[in-house]
């Protein structure tokens, strides 16, 4: 049986706060490989970077874009399993209609991103890993997820500075109202998202990956809320060390895009190793290339980052050594 | 941080699907047999209660404040903040409705206490409408019955994925099974929404806890709470001390139950505290070795209590 480290500790305190990273399990044949840790926390030295490059990309069409194989929301199981934001507020709408004196409108839409993160969960879940995810009015009652939360403000406040804040263990970051931001730090991978706003209240969306899947083998979707599509994180695993891996990986999209794809390292994700660019056509995509690194391909961070406003589903990704 | 997990990060319940248990790290030394051994024959001495002070001053008691509302006071329960939160952001029935009111001051509650809790190790939670948008914490998450239906069945149902458990209107209710722990209360409903709160433990807090841990108190309603009395090493008999502030006079229901096992109880009695702050000690011991075990700890409704101090340490 194979034996595994993790690359960061459960938890952590910085500068007198405890945070829990993002973890990712690296297999030991790569962990007897890597040099004596150099890393101390946040004030630490960055590892070298790897000689690495991107070879033979190809990407075919085999099949039509569908949504079958994606996970329901367990909290509401006549939801429809869908990327279609429109449907699925259809469906909020009609559980909880406007004219209820309860309801108000920031709530559908609260609403509608929460099914969204609920499915989203189940998949990567199903994948054997571990994504949390929160979305909510961070005026009242508040968005917090785990160790990171959206600054408490009016929404006229945000609207009118153009950016909402979102605060994280390592620092805080701007979201753009509305708009999106990706938080890359050395031990922490999130996500946030401002929806809309109105004077008072906002809906934001929060994502955190705690322990990412590798090599998933199954259907994982990219969220996407009022059309702000949201990356995905998985580890990419090879089975021995080797300079080369050959990376096969099936990608769904409604319509045509380029879907940016890059690899970080697991001691610090802010390090990038190497990158590139993947130019989809609508419906199933096979992608496939061979990923040289000196001097062997480690355990990585795979970010994959879509275009807004596409339908995008990671079907799988699989890592084989020639 | 040296020791062995009792349970796994992740699991698969009978559906197959995957969970994450709550999970306490139990000492270097343990073993499975030491520990089966150690629990069977855990022996409790007298348990003395002695009143330090009568008063009972929130300054004192260093709580954190909420770090989603940092500019509210410290409180112990929200309706000590409500009428704030009602003040800055007043019902327009456009985007402000009252039950936001309770959950706003819920969730100031909530993540002092996550706060507390996390600096020794992982609860956690969220306060909002069960219905819509709803409220899930990790894998559990409040049944989307509507405010109506709650009201009159006067009941609504925490799902967690080893099962679930119904939560009293205006009441809580503690979720325990083999190796999961979570907690739900409704506090009311408005409508078509209910205000409903859902806690779960990731990680069991362990001893020595030397700030103060309160418990959660939602509009009266008290969360209980759940900790790992680790002894500092291995040993025959360990001298376990609490430090309890309380705001009034209660009698509160404490057990100690197995990490390998939480629906197993080992022992349970009921604490007599006075207002104000109490301390109290017994001695534990047993063979091969006092084991680790699970304190689960539920204050009476309407009070306040404050966990300020949990050792448990080897005299022999």
């Amino acid at each position: 049986m194979k034996k595994y480290l993790w690359n960061f500790p459960e938890e952590r305190r910085i500068f007198g706060v405890t945070e829990f990273p993002t973890r990712v399990s690296i297999p030991n044949w790569d962990v007897i490989r890597r040099p004596p840790s150099i890393k101390a926390g946040p004030l630490s030295i960055p590892p070298p970077p790897r000689p690495a490059m991107v070879a033979n990309l190809s990407v075919k069409v085999i099949g039509d874009y569908n949504e079958k194989g994606l996970c329901s929301a367990p909290s509401d199981s006549k939801a429809p399993v869908t990327l279609s934001y429109s449907s699925i507020k259809k469906h909020i709408e009609k559980i909880a209609p406007i004219e209820d004196p309860a309801i108000v409108k920031w709530m559908q839409f609260s609403a509608t991103d929460g099914l969204i993160c609920e499915m989203t969960e189940e998949e990567y879940k199903r994948a054997g890993s571990n994504l949390a995810s929160t979305s909510g009015d961070p005026y009242i009652p508040g968005c917090k997820l785990d160790d990171i939360r959206f600054k408490s403000e009016k929404g006229s406040t945000v609207a009118g500075r153009g950016n909402a804040v979102l605060v994280t263990p390592h620092g805080n970051i701007d979201v753009p109202v509305p708009g999106k931001a990706t938080g890359i730090f050395e031990d922490l991978l999130c996500f946030a998202a401002v929806t809309g706003a109105w004077v008072k209240q906002w809906t934001g969306v929060l994502l955190k990956w705690k322990n990412l899947t590798k090599n998933p083998s199954s259907r994982i979707r990219f969220p996407s809320f009022s059309g702000l599509v949201a990356p995905q994180f998985i580890g990419h695993e090879a089975d021995v060390a080797f300079p080369t891996n050959y990376v096969v990986m099936h990608v769904s999209t409604d319509k045509p895009q380029t879907m940016k794809v890059k690899y970080r390292e697991t001691s610090d994700y802010t390090q990038e190793i190497t990158s590139l660019d993947v130019d989809l056509k609508k419906g199933k995509n096979e992608v496939s290339y061979t990923l040289l690194i000196l001097p062997y391909v480690p355990t990585m961070v795979v970010e994959l980052i879509p275009e807004d406003k596409t339908s995008t589903i990671l079907d799988d990704y699989s890592v084989s050594v020639p | 941080m040296e020791g062995i997990w009792n349970f796994p990060l992740e699991r698969r319940n009978r559906e197959g699907k995957l969970y994450f248990p709550t999970r306490a790290l139990l000492p270097p030394w343990t073993t499975r047999e030491a520990q089966a051994e150690g629990e069977r024959r855990l022996e409790i001495g007298e348990i003395r209660i002695s009143l330090v002070s009568s008063k009972f001053d929130i300054e004192e008691l260093k709580l954190s404040r909420s770090s989603l509302f940092p500019h509210l006071p410290v409180a112990l329960d929200s309706l000590d903040i409500q009428s704030t939160i009602e003040h800055e952001a007043p019902v327009d029935n456009v985007e402000i409705v009252e039950w936001m009111h309770d959950s706003a001051a819920d969730n100031a509650i909530l993540t002092a206490r996550i706060e507390e809790y996390n600096k020794y190790s992982r609860i956690a939670g969220k306060c909002g409408d069960g219905y819509v948008p709803g409220v899930r914490v990790s894998d559990i998450y409040f049944a989307k019955t509507d405010g109506y239906t709650v009201a009159r069945e006067r009941k609504g149902t925490l799902v967690t994925p080893r099962g679930r458990v119904t939560i009293p209107l205006g009441g809580g209710n503690t979720f325990i099974a083999s190796d999961l722990l979570a907690w739900g209360g409704i506090r009311s409903t408005s409508g078509i929404q209910y205000s409903c709160q859902a806690l779960k433990w990731e990680q069991l807090a362990a001893t020595p806890i030397t700030s103060s841990i309160a418990f959660p108190s939602y509009a009266g309603i008290a969360a209980p709470n759940f900790f790992l009395q680790k002894p500092d090493k291995e040993g025959k008999r360990v001298r376990v001390s609490l430090t309890i502030a309380s705001d009034k006079s209660q009698s509160m229901p404490i057990s100690y139950r197995s990490p390998s096992d939480y629906t197993k109880v080992i022992d349970s009695t009921t604490l007599s505290l006075d207002k104000g702050v109490s301390e109290i000690s017994f001695v534990v011991a047993s063979y091969p070795s006092v084991p680790a075990v699970v304190l689960y700890a539920a204050p009476v409704s309407g009070t306040k209590t404050v966990l300020r101090e949990y050792r448990a340490e080897v005299i022999e």
